[in-house]
C-alpha cells in the first residue's frame, strides 16, 4: 500500500556529499505512473534530527503516510548514520548550502520548490534556509526545533548523555520501541556490559552525534543572529512542539511563531520531542493540511 | 631506561558525602583556597625532591575544571620547576593544543621554559581530555584537526626562520616570529599522551615522537596499545625505539608488602572512586569511529570499575609493595611492554606528604638503582621530528 522505504533510490546524486533517499508517492510505486515525475504530487522534503533517522524503521511510518499524498524526499545529511561528506561541512552555513545543492539536484527549484519539514536540528536547518532564500521553500514546518537561545529556557544537554536520560527527555511514551531500546542500552552500560552492545547498533548514533556537533556544539544549538533574521521568512510556516519536550523547551517554538510573520503555532500537551516517531498520523494530518493550503492551485 | 616522577596534583578535600563526578560539573565551592596554598607548595616540593633523589625527570600535565588534577596551567608549574630543580628533565605532558588560540602561545611558553631550565624541557602535546571540550566549549568534532594544525604551527615556529605567514583552516597568523627560541635544537623532545586512539598512534609514529600510555587500565590494555604503537612505527618503515614508549603507573613502596597495602589502599580508592568519575566522557567526534570501537573493547577494564584490591594487583593498576616486590613487578612489566620511560605516580589521591616522601626515598634508594642496572641507557635522548 504505502511507498516502501527499502525500494528507495540513491539516484544520480553525489553520494559523497550525503546519501539521498527518495520515497515515491504511493500511486507511482503501485505502478499507476512510472514515467517520469508526477507533477500532481507536491514535493515534501524531510530534514532529520540529530539522530539521523531518515533511513531508519523508526520514522518509516511517518514518511510512508506522508508519501500517500506527496512526493517525499528525505535526504541523509553528510556525516549522519554513515553517510560521507562531513569533511565538507564546518557549520550551519555549509549545511544550508548543502541543502540547496540537494534541492537543485532533485529538481526542487522554482515551481517545484519543496515544502520543507524539519525535526529538531532539521527544523532549525529549514529555518536557516528559509530566511536566506525565501523562494527556495514553498512552505515551512518546524517540529521541536532549536535554533533560538531563550534565557530562562535553555536547551538541555544532548551530547554525552546517558541513553535512558535522553529517552526520558525526548519520548512521551517510554515503551515506544526506540525509547525502550535506549533504556536497555543504558542498563547494559551501567552494568559494565557496554562492550556487549553490538557496535553496529550504536555506530550510527555516534556518527550522527559527531555530525551534529559540527553544526551545534558552540553556539550550542542556536544562531545568535537568527531572531533578527526570521523576519525575512516568507514561506507559510507551521510550528509544532510538545509540551513534554525535555530537550528543546516548547517556548523555543513559541519564539519561532512570534518571529515568523503569520506563523501558526501548535503546542501539543501530550507530545514530547520525537513527534514524527510517536504521533505520525496526527502530524501527517496537520502537515498535509498545511502543505495543501500552501500549495499552488493544481491545474 | 629513564625514570620520571609524575604528579597529578589532585584535590584531596572532596566532601565525604559527595558522590558526583570530579569533572565538568564538580562544584567549585568544594575548593578550599587555604588548602590550595598548602597542597600546591607541597606538591611542588615533592617534584623538587624527585630531582634531588636523582630521577631523570619530573612530569606535570594539564587539566581544567576538575578535582582530579589542579594544573590548568602546567607551564606555570614547569616554570617554577625550571628554577627549583637542577638536573632533571621537565616534562609537560602536555599542553592541550586546541585550548590555546593562537597556539603560538605554546611555542613561546615552552621556549621560555627551555631557556630558563637550560634545555631540560620535554614538550608534551595533547589533544586534551574529553571533559575539556565541555569546559571550554571547543568543538570536539574539530579536536583532531585543530591539534594537527596547531602542532604543525608550533614545530614550524621553532624550526623555520621568522617572520613567516601561517594560513591554516583553524589558525591564520600573518606574522609568526616566535621569541624566544628553544635551547634544544631543532626543538625539544616531543611526547604525546594517548589512551589508544589509532589516529594518535599513527601521528606519533609518523613524527618519531614518544607515546605515553594513559594509565588506569588493565596491564593487557597497555600491552596491546604498545604493540599497536610498534606496528605503527613499522608501517612508517622503522623499528620503535624504547624511548618512544612511556608507561605511566601509580607506584608505592614501603618496608613490606603488608605495610605498603595498609598505608596505600584507601588513598588509591579515593583516587579511583572519587577523582576518576567523569574523566572518560567522550564528546561527539572527539574520537573516530574506528578508534571508538577499539576503546570500547578495553573500556570495561577502566580502573573506575575496580571493586577489589585483588583486581588491582592482578591487573597491575598500581605497583605496590616492598622494594623487592616493586622491583620484580616493574622489571617484569617493563620487559613485557618494552618501554624506555617509566613514569611513576608516587603521590595519588589523598596520599599524604610523609608517605609520599618516604615512597620517593625508598624507590630512589632501593628500586631505581637496580632498574637502571637492568635497563641501561639513561643518558640517551630522543631526537624526534627531525626525520619526519
Amino acid at each position: 500500500m504505502n511507498a516502501r522505504l527499502d525500494a528507495l533510490e540513491t539516484g544520480p546524486f553525489d553520494t559523497s556529499v550525503g546519501t539521498v533517499i527518495l520515497t515515491r508517492s504511493a500511486r507511482r510505486s503501485e505502478g499507476a505512473d512510472r514515467s517520469g515525475p508526477d507533477r500532481a504530487a507536491e514535493p515534501v522534503v524531510y530534514l532529520h534530527s540529530s539522530g539521523g533517522e531518515s533511513g531508519a524503521d523508526s520514522v518509516a511510518p511517518f514518511l510512508e503516510l506522508l508519501a500517500e499524498r506527496f512526493d517525499v524526499l528525505a535526504p541523509m545529511f553528510p556525516g549522519f548514520a554513515g553517510s560521507g561528506g562531513l569533511e565538507q561541512i564546518d557549520d550551519m552555513e555549509d549545511a544550508v548550502y548543502h541543502c540547496l545543492d540537494v534541492f537543485e539536484r532533485l529538481g526542487l527549484t522554482g515551481e517545484r520548490a519543496p515544502h520543507v519539514v524539519g525535526l529538531s536540528i532539521g527544523g532549525w536547518m529549514a529555518a536557516e534556509i528559509a530566511w536566506r532564500y525565501p523562494d527556495a521553500v514553498r512552505s515551512l514546518t518546524l517540529v521541536s526545533a532549536p535554533g533560538i537561545y531563550l534565557p530562562g529556557h535553555p536547551m538541555s544537554e544532548l551530547f554525552g548523555r546517558r541513553f535512558d536520560e535522553l529517552a526520558e527527555e525526548t519520548f512521551a511514551d517510554q515503551s515506544h520501541p526506540v525509547a525502550a531500546m535506549m533504556h536497555q542500552m543504558a542498563a547494559m552500560t551501567l552494568a559494565g556490559a557496554g562492550a556487549e552492545i553490538p557496535f553496529e547498533l550504536i555506530r550510527p548514533f555516534f556518527e550522527s552525534m559527531a555530525a551534529a556537533a559540527k553544526l551545534a556544539w558552540n553556539p550550542y544549538f542556536h544562531n545568535p543572529k537568527l531572531p533578527r533574521r526570521l523576519g525575512r521568512v516568507t514561506a507559510p510556516t507551521l510550528v509544532v512542539a510538545g509540551r513534554l519536550d525535555g530537550l528543546v523547551p516548547f517556548q523555543t517554538s513559541e519564539a519561532y511563531a512570534r518571529l515568523i510573520a503569520g506563523a501558526e503555532l501548535e503546542i501539543w500537551d501530550d507530545a514530547s520531542h520525537m513527534i514524527p516517531l510517536e504521533q505520525p498520523e496526527r502530524l501527517v494530518a496537520r502537515l498535509s493540511e498545511h502543505v495543501a493550503r500552501a500549495s499552488s492551485p493544481v491545474s | 631506561m629513564r625514570l620520571f616522577s609524575f604528579h597529578l596534583m589532585p584535590y584531596p578535600g572532596l566532601p565525604a558525602d559527595y558522590d558526583g563526578p570530579a569533572w565538568i560539573k564538580c562544584p567549585n565551592e568544594f575548593f578550599d583556597p587555604a588548602l590550595g596554598t598548602e597542597i600546591y607548595n607541597r606538591y611542588l616540593d615533592e617534584l623538587i625532591l624527585a630531582d634531588e633523589l636523582g630521577f631523570d625527570g619530573v612530569c606535570v600535565n594539564e587539566h581544567h575544571q576538575n578535582a582530579y588534577g589542579l594544573m590548568p596551567s602546567p607551564n606555570l608549574m614547569a616554570s617554577i620547576l625550571a628554577r627549583e630543580t637542577t638536573n632533571c628533565r621537565i616534562a609537560v605532558v602536555g599542553n592541550a593544543l586546541p585550548l590555546y588560540d593562537p597556539p603560538t602561545r605554546v611555542a613561546e611558553e615552552f621556549a621560555m621554559i627551555d631557556c630558563i631550565s637550560g634545555g631540560r624541557l620535554i614538550a608534551g602535546m595533547v589533544v586534551g581530555g574529553g571533559p575539556e571540550y565541555y569546559s571550554f566549549s571547543i568543538n570536539p568534532a574539530e579536536a583532531r584537526s585543530r591539534f594537527a594544525e596547531a602542532h604543525d604551527l608550533i614545530i614550524k615556529a621553532w624550526t623555520e626562520p621568522g617572520p613567516f605567514e601561517f594560513i591554516g583552516k583553524h589558525y591564520r597568523i600573518r606574522y609568526v616570529n616566535s621569541w624566544p627560541r628553544p635551547v634544544q635544537q631543532p626543538h625539544p623532545e616531543v611526547w604525546i599522551p594517548g589512551a589508544g586512539s589509532l589516529e594518535t598512534l599513527e601521528f606519533v609514529a609518523k613524527h618519531r615522537y614518544a607515546y605515553m600510555g594513559i594509565p588506569y587500565f588493565h596491564i593487557s590494555v597497555f600491552e596491546r596499545m604498545f604493540r599497536l604503537m610498534r606496528e605503527a612505527c613499522e608501517n612508517e618503515g622503522y623499528e620503535a625505539d624504547p624511548l618512544q614508549l612511556g608507561w605511566l603507573v601509580p607506584i608505592f613502596v614501603a618496608e613490606t608488602d603488608a605495610e605498603a597495602r595498609e598505608r596505600y589502599e584507601e588513598h588509591f580508592w579515593y583516587f579511583v572512586k572519587r577523582l576518576l568519575p567523569g574523566i572518560s566522557i567522550s564528546p561527539p567526534g572527539y574520537t573516530s569511529v574506528r578508534s571508538l570501537e577499539n576503546i570500547i573493547k578495553g573500556g570495561h577494564t577502566f580502573a573506575e570499575f575496580l571493586e577489589s584490591w585483588e583486581q588491582v594487583v592482578e591487573g597491575d593498576y598500581a605497583i605496590v609493595g616492598s622494594p623487592e616486590t616493586v622491583l620484580e613487578k616493574l622489571t617484569e612489566n617493563v620487559e613485557r611492554l618494552g618501554v624506555g620511560n617509566l613514569l611513576g605516580l608516587f603521590q595519588l589521591g589523598t596520599l599524604g606528604p610523609d608517605d609520599t616522601r618516604r615512597n620517593l626515598e625508598l624507590f630512589a634508594a632501593e628500586v631505581a638503582p637496580k632498574l637502571r642496572e637492568r635497563f641501561p641507557g639513561t643518558e640517551r635522548r630522543l631526537i624526534s621530528g627531525a626525520v619526519a
